[in-house]
């Protein structure tokens, strides 16, 4: 395995450990997190990209109720800013759609969760029944980043980061009105980082 | 894959085909999309006939689907509601769909408006398992259901209920029209006649706009009726949005309808403009109530009203002269739906001035719809529950309702006596939209059960103590209804795309598991799709054409004008003298009824009604729909500029509006288009559930306002018998 490779591992590591952020806490994922086997993987990952300076997390839940409760009210299905890339963009650029929001943002199923539906069914792949309104739930999209990271070719990977992680500026904003837990700000704004860092690496390798 | 020291809950499954993402060339979302759009004109486009449910009229709609999303919504042009067109809310509401503000999967309350998901296996044990209990301890009399009634719930709802052995099944009428439906029921044997307006020569409306609401067609037949040369008068104590087509408004003062009605009623018989044959041949009666209407003069009725009497004789006169083609509407919450303690009373009237002018079954009148014969299941494969031993609640204390859609809000009532300890609510926010609020919190806090089942996170829902998610009405059939009106007809609603939330269910399925929990499945031992073929068998109509055509008419059997048809009244003819109001402890000919409450020169009567972008708070959280209200600020009270300026206040100020239930603070706007006497404030904002933030905070709701009550004559809520005080204050 020569460098490049051992570091598209270490990558494609570090991506599937922030998907797992994402998505709705469990007691498996509460036994990682309350250990701080997570944090300290993902920030051990993250020196490969020069990250560790800029890494900041404050307000980490204690009990696995108030990570619940943290999760529910910043980024679950009720929650303030739900982490789905359609709800951030507009719905459709099909100019011939009449539907009266067509060109708004806020709706599920745009053209974003449209395109990784697409992606999904050309490669085969599978999500989860829960998953099937949000395909580009943010955990969806990360998970799907670190196996192309590992599977595809780099100009697959390389667009596939350019067209699907482009709105987490404002989810990023939307958590920051909202007032809501600084946690998963924190580690938005750090997956933001960590994505530009990557982007350019892969600038190079496409 | 690096050894990881975390345990993962990857759950993408690769097959291995996706190898071939080796070899994959690009599939940016950019050419991806430039693709998906240029394919657009190639892509096949699926049209899928079906009905809105943007309000209560269900008209018909056609869903285009394109990639399995919803692509365009037109009006289904064979629908007698729509013909063709949709409105605002009908298009708005179908952006639910993909709202990420649904409900999606069951919910259980653990703490006040906290809740956590539960599987449907752990809902239906436990829901079951406590109706079960209260059954065992109360007996089936303390389990109600309520719903603002869709095709599949007018039969699944009651059928569910019934075979718990309770026969407390109600609708939202009690808060739309349940005075007039009971004021026509014992007159005419109908709840309701439908005008005949674009044939009409002098049409009256009284409180009811077609321009705030509700089907494309009312509006089409209304300017029909103008370009005929039809005289529209428009009694309203605002200048509602129907008034641009209208030859005349009469600021009424709030509350006095009756009045005017009796006035009217008394100038007919005077100038002997009444049709004495009609009455002669098909009413009974009538001399008892000519006999009333003799102190009812105009000049009586222009001191309750504040219109001349003068206007009252010229407007009574020319339409007896325009009869039988001159009409009151029949109206539907509008000015007598259940708005003050005496509209039972003119619903009575304005069905006997109606019928005064014999137009009943006339071109230009009011028509007694007919509706086409649907089948039934096999009562031998799909035997139904018996009926309930003993009476729905209420029906004791309001004998004159319609007794199919009952008395709601006697649930609430009942619960805060300690007799209702079980409540269903069917896409029905009685909590928020039935009676006062704060009662209501309080009454459904007492029972030992509320379930919802609805697609938003209502302010009913947030009481439950199970929430169950519907799939919405684009993602759903449901079953046949049959369409009254003056040529009947069949309607389907059908499924347009998948359900979007893999957890919802339509009620038909909720029923019929929740039946099994109950164990009461054997009652629900069919599909929605055997329930349409037996439903249609009689009709000749085969259910693979309906889905098709989604609306089928028979125009070979619509009514004829002039065939009278034999009421459904004891008489079996128009009652000017009803023996079953007498037996109900009410006169048996309509008298004149005070409203219960009036403003004194200080205050004012809060009244209220519908916008043409919303439906009730159904639509609240519709951000295209609400952005309309907030780009326009019309979730303000209006205030006429006389009473504005002797409380010194301007439009736009902020005021704080008062009444013995409730202060709320809103932006006024200061118009000539309201009474003096009266505040109007739309009936749509007001939401408080935090769940429907586009929703929460704008505006207030009316309701809080309105003291629980019931109307003595039908039990409906007296909306309007509210008194309030403004003063401005800082914003």
């Amino acid at each position: 395995m020569d460098q490049q490779d051992e570091k598209k591992l270490h990558t494609a590591n570090l991506f599937s450990m922030l998907a797992e952020l994402y998505k709705d806490p469990d007691m498996e994922f509460w036994n990682d997190f309350c250990n701080n086997k997570l944090l300290d993987q993902i920030k051990e990952e993250l020196s490969l990209y020069g990250e560790t300076a800029q890494w900041e997390v404050t307000d980490i839940p204690t009990e696995f109720s108030s990570l619940k409760k943290m999760y529910a009210d910043s980024l679950g299905s009720q929650g303030v800013a739900i982490p789905v890339e359609s709800l951030y963009k507009q719905w459709t650029a099909d100019p011939s759609c009449t539907l009266p929001f067509a060109k708004s943002k806020g709706y599920l199923l745009g053209d974003p969760a449209m395109h990784v539906k697409f992606i999904l069914n050309e490669f085969e792949m599978e999500i989860p029944e829960e998953y099937k309104s949000t395909p580009d739930h943010l955990a969806v999209l990360l998970e799907l980043l670190s196996y192309f990271i590992l599977h595809a070719p780099d100009e697959f990977t390389f667009h596939f980061m350019d067209d699907h992680f482009d709105w987490l500026e404002e989810f990023l904003l939307r958590l920051a009105e909202t007032n809501s837990s600084p946690f998963y700000y924190q580690m938005t704004k750090m997956l933001e980082r960590l994505l530009e860092a990557v982007r350019k690496e892969y600038i190079i390798m496409a | 894959m690096l050894e990881s020291k975390i345990s993962r809950r990857g759950f993408i499954k690769a097959s291995a085909t996706t190898a071939a993402l080796a070899s994959a060339g690009t599939v940016g979302f950019q050419s991806w999309t430039s693709e998906y759009v240029k394919a657009g004109g190639q892509t096949k486009i699926t049209e899928i006939p079906s009905t809105c449910n943007g309000c209560s009229s269900k008209c018909g709609i056609i869903g285009h689907v394109k990639n399995g999303r919803l692509w365009k919504l037109s009006g289904h042009p064979d629908h007698p509601y729509a013909k063709g067109k949709i409105c605002a809310r009908g298009h708005g509401y179908a952006t639910l769909v993909y709202s990420k503000e649904r409900l999606t999967q069951p919910l259980k309350r653990v703490g006040s408006e906290k809740f956590e998901p539960i599987s449907w296996e752990q809902a239906y044990k436990e829901i079951g398992e406590k109706l079960n209990a209260i059954i065992k301890k109360h007996g089936p009399e303390a389990i109600s259901l309520t719903e603002d009634p869709r095709a599949s719930g007018k039969i699944y709802s009651p059928r569910f209920l019934h075979a718990l052995g309770s026969p407390n099944y109600y609708t939202h009428h009690v808060v739309c029209s349940n005075s007039r439906d009971a004021g026509f029921f014992h007159t005419l044997g109908v709840t309701s006649t439908s005008a005949d307006i674009s044939s009409s020569k002098y049409i009256m409306f009284i409180g009811r706009s077609y321009g705030d609401a509700i089907r494309p067609s009312s509006v089409q037949s209304l300017v029909e009726a103008k370009e005929n040369g039809a005289k529209i008068v428009m009694v309203d104590p605002r200048l509602n949005n129907t008034c641009n087509l209208a030859t005349e408004w009469l600021a009424i003062r709030p509350g006095m309808d009756l009045a005017m009605v009796l006035a009217m009623s008394h100038v007919l018989i005077r100038e002997n403009l009444h049709d004495a044959e009609f009455i002669k041949n098909y009413s009974i009666g009538f001399e008892e109530y000519s006999k009333e209407l003799k102190k009812y003069t105009p000049q009586w009725a222009e001191k309750l009203t504040g219109i001349s009497a003068d206007t009252i004789e010229r407007i009574a006169i020319d339409m007896g002269k325009a009869k039988p083609k001159a009409l009151i509407e029949q109206s539907w919450r509008g000015a007598f739906g259940c708005n003050y303690e005496n509209s039972t009373e003119t619903g009575r009237a304005v069905a006997l001035f109606n019928a005064m002018l014999g137009n009943i079954q006339q071109k230009g009148g009011s028509i007694i719809t007919t509706k086409p014969e649907l089948g039934k299941l096999d009562p031998v494969k799909h035997p139904s529950p018996k009926e309930p031993e003993f009476k729905k609640a209420g029906q004791d204390e309001f004998p004159l309702a319609y007794e199919e859609q009952g008395v709601a809000t006697i649930v609430a009532k009942l619960a805060m006596e300690g007799k209702m300890k079980a409540a269903i609510y069917n896409h029905s926010n009685a909590a928020l939209g039935y009676g006062n609020p704060k009662y209501m919190k309080e009454a459904l806090s007492k029972m030992d059960l509320v379930v919802t089942i609805d697609v938003q996170m209502s302010e009913t829902a947030l009481l439950s103590d199970y929430v169950l998610p519907d799939v919405t009405y684009i993602e759903r059939d449901e079953a046949v209804e049959g369409l009254s009106g003056k040529t009947p007809g069949l309607a389907l609603r059908q499924q347009m795309v998948e359900k979007v939330h893999p957890k919802t269910k339509p009620i038909d399925i909720i029923y019929t598991e929740l039946a099994k929990a109950c164990g009461i499945g054997q009652y629900f031992n069919f599909t929605l799709d055997g329930l349409n073929e037996q439903m249609l068998a009689p009709t000749g109509v085969s259910y693979k054409e309906l889905r098709e055509k989604g609306v089928i008419m028979f125009e070979d059997k619509a009514i004829v004008p002039g065939t009278m048809p034999e009421l459904k009244t004891p008489s079996k003819k128009v009652e000017f003298y009803s023996e079953t109001f007498k037996k109900a402890g009410f006169s048996p000919v309509v008298r004149w009824v005070e409203p219960k409450v009036s403003p004194s020169g200080e205050s004012f009567r809060l009244i209220t009604g519908k916008q043409a972008i919303h439906s009730h708070t159904q639509t609240a959280n519709v951000p295209i729909l609400m952005q309309i209200s907030k780009d326009y600020d019309l979730e303000r009270i209006w205030m006429n500029p006389a009473r504005a300026k002797k409380l010194g206040i301007k439009d736009g100020d902020m005021v704080e509006v008062k009444s013995s239930e409730a202060t709320s603070k809103v932006r006024v706007k200061v118009t000539e288009r309201i009474h003096p006497e009266a505040i109007f404030v739309p009936s749509h904002y007001g939401i408080t559930s935090s769940y429907l933030k586009t929703a929460k905070g704008i505006g207030f709701g009316f309701m809080e306002h309105v003291p629980f009550d019931f109307e003595a004559w039908s039990g409906a809520g007296n909306i309007h018998e509210v008194i309030v005080t403004v003063r401005k204050v800082r914003s």
